[in-house]
């Protein structure tokens, strides 16, 4: 009778136990989930600027049009970073082994109080985007008061670490 | 005697203890049917019904805080942003109408927003409703057209028993205390018909009012006459949809831009609200975990009840075995029967568990203006048949196989 409960009383116990660990887990499950994360908040390929942590070029092609935004570095994806330069110019290198040039320009987030020269969005356009899926790029940016070079894996994005 | 007969006596002949499993049993189940039918009803209310809202345009501040302000009339307003600002906002062409509001007005512990007058002709609560004031759907009046006009929403109206003509002064702020705009009567010129929204649960007067009640200052009157002093407190944005009436993606790089200025912010319930329920969760998990425990101990209290009886009708059981019952039908019995007393209790729950819920409905819905059904079928609600046989197996179990080794001979004995 004795060894009836005892039996009875373990196994209640680790049932108990088996729903805490499965709710604490499914927590640390979910907070994994939201740290450790680079969201891309305007749904393109991030880029970091050497280094993950200094700085990312959030770049998205639709069409014949390529935006790209300067955003912060780690987590800070959200946060605008802004350039004072006015264009910037890349090489493009496309997977058929031809170099093309694009100049992106600089476009300011009006709602967001940037202005030419002090912005943290470029746009540029050419034909030839519509017809490529895959494409490495490099430039230069002087970003975080250093001139940096910027490269550009589309659409997998760039990290060197 | 027929197998159920012998249960029915045999729970009868414990009658205290099998009522005590019943109602430990059936308090468990209606705590997690209430539990999980107010998590669910509450979480279907703030994410999929939603209340007409595709954005807020905000100040700074706490997303979560202006959307609980501007869209559940709850909480502060963190600030106030520019008239100029929603303006320059308004020209985004994803954009198809913002509706500027001011907050932290109230009456008689109901919000008294100042809003455009578009609110109430052009705004949909729900896609494809718009506000009421017919009669037919328990409406009345109509939308204010003058300075001195107030609407009033269903749940208010309802509750301080307001009619069409009567006059209220406004309170400037939403505490106990908070000064009285004394010499502004606004007159009640429309009731909304009940939207089942926290809609219901304010007054709405003209926007241009506001400015102009007596004690807001000659600076805050100029906001009336010149639309570059003008503040509000937000406004509430449509967003152009695409297919299957899934906002335009634009929103995102408008979100992204109205984010970096240093005034505005713009917050999308869709986004903000699983934060909410990420932060709350863990209270559904106490909740919950409580629920189980009851349920558990419930059981190990029928365990023990089921096996004092099985002691105590051990004799029975040997002579039953010696009128031919095999050892299965003895393992039956005592299965069969903490299965009942489970099962029992679990409809009792059930049926308490949604009473409790609808008894609840009314006093929730007035404090947060969400409509709580008792008749709600939750998840736990197609689980609890399957789960209650598993708690009356378990139970039932070790008491059964003790009936089924039960030595014949030794037990013919009388017990005491």
């Amino acid at each position: 009778m004795k060894k009836n409960i005892f039996i009875a009383v373990l196994t209640i116990v680790a049932v108990i136990l088996s729903i805490l660990l499965v709710m604490s887990k499914q927590k640390n499950q979910k907070s994994c989930e939201l740290e450790g994360k680079h969201k891309a908040y305007h749904e393109g390929s991030l880029n970091a600027i050497t280094q993950c942590e200094i700085g990312h070029f959030e770049v998205k092609v639709l069409d014949d049009k390529l935006d790209g935004w300067f955003v912060g570095g780690g987590s800070d994806t959200n946060r605008a970073v802004r350039v004072t330069v006015d264009k910037i110019e890349f090489s493009v290198f496309l997977p058929d082994g031809t170099i093309k040039e694009i100049v992106l320009f600089s476009s300011p987030l009006d709602l967001a109080g940037e202005k030419k020269g002090d912005c943290s969005h470029f746009e540029g356009g050419a034909d030839w985007l519509k017809d490529i899926k895959t494409f490495q790029a490099v430039g230069k940016i002087y970003f975080k008061e250093k001139w940096q070079p910027l490269i550009i894996q589309y659409p997998e994005g760039y990290d060197r670490d | 005697m027929s197998f159920w007969r012998i249960i029915f006596n045999s729970i009868r002949q414990h009658i205290g203890s099998s009522i005590l499993a019943v109602v430990s049993i059936g308090l468990g189940v209606a705590l997690l049917i209430a539990v999980f039918s107010l998590r669910e009803q509450t979480h279907k209310t703030f994410t999929e019904i939603g209340t007409g809202v595709d954005a807020v345009l905000g100040p700074k501040g706490s997303s979560l805080q202006i959307l609980l302000n501007a869209v559940y009339h709850l909480e502060e307003m963190p600030g106030k942003i520019k008239w100029s600002y929603m303006k320059e906002v308004e020209k985004n062409p994803i954009i198809i109408e913002a509706i500027p509001f001011c907050t932290g007005h109230s009456y008689a512990g109901y919000r008294v927003n100042a809003i455009d007058r578009r609110f109430l002709t052009d705004f949909e609560y729900l896609p494809g409703h718009k506000f009421s004031f017919d009669e037919k759907e328990n409406g009345k009046g109509r939308p204010f057209n003058a300075a001195k006009e107030a609407v009033a929403g269903w749940e208010v109206a309802k509750k301080l028993h307001l009619k069409l003509g009567q006059t209220f002064n406004p309170v400037c702020g939403t505490k106990s205390g908070d000064p009285v705009h004394m010499n502004d009567y606004i007159v009640f010129v429309g009731i909304l018909a009940p939207t089942g929204t926290p809609h219901d649960r304010a007054i709405y007067f003209p926007l241009t009012t506001f400015y102009g009640l007596e004690g807001h200052g000659t600076a805050t009157a100029k906001m009336a006459e010149d639309e570059k002093y003008r503040e509000i407190s937000g406004a509430y944005l449509k967003i152009k949809r695409i297919r299957n009436g899934a906002m335009h993606p634009g929103i995102q790089d408008l979100k992204f831009s109205i984010n970096q200025s240093t005034d505005a912010q713009l917050v999308v319930p869709g986004e903000v609200l699983p934060r909410l329920f990420s932060i709350i969760g863990w209270v559904d998990y106490v909740f919950i975990a409580v629920s189980i425990m009851v349920l558990v101990l419930a059981g190990m209290f029928l365990f023990v009840a089921l096996l004092s009886a099985l002691r105590q009708r051990r004799r029975d059981m040997a002579i039953m075995r010696c009128l031919g019952a095999t050892r299965r039908t003895v393992f039956g019995l005592v299965l069969s029967e903490a299965l009942i007393i489970c099962l029992i209790g679990g409809v009792l729950g059930l049926i308490f568990g949604h009473i409790l819920v609808g008894i609840g409905a009314e006093q929730m819905k007035s404090e947060t203006g969400i409509h709580f059904s008792g008749l709600y079928i939750s998840t736990i609600d197609y689980l609890l048949l399957p789960s209650l046989v598993a708690i009356g197996i378990f139970t039932g179990l070790i008491p059964a196989i003790q009936a089924y080794r039960m030595g014949v001979l030794k037990n013919l004995l009388p017990v005491s």
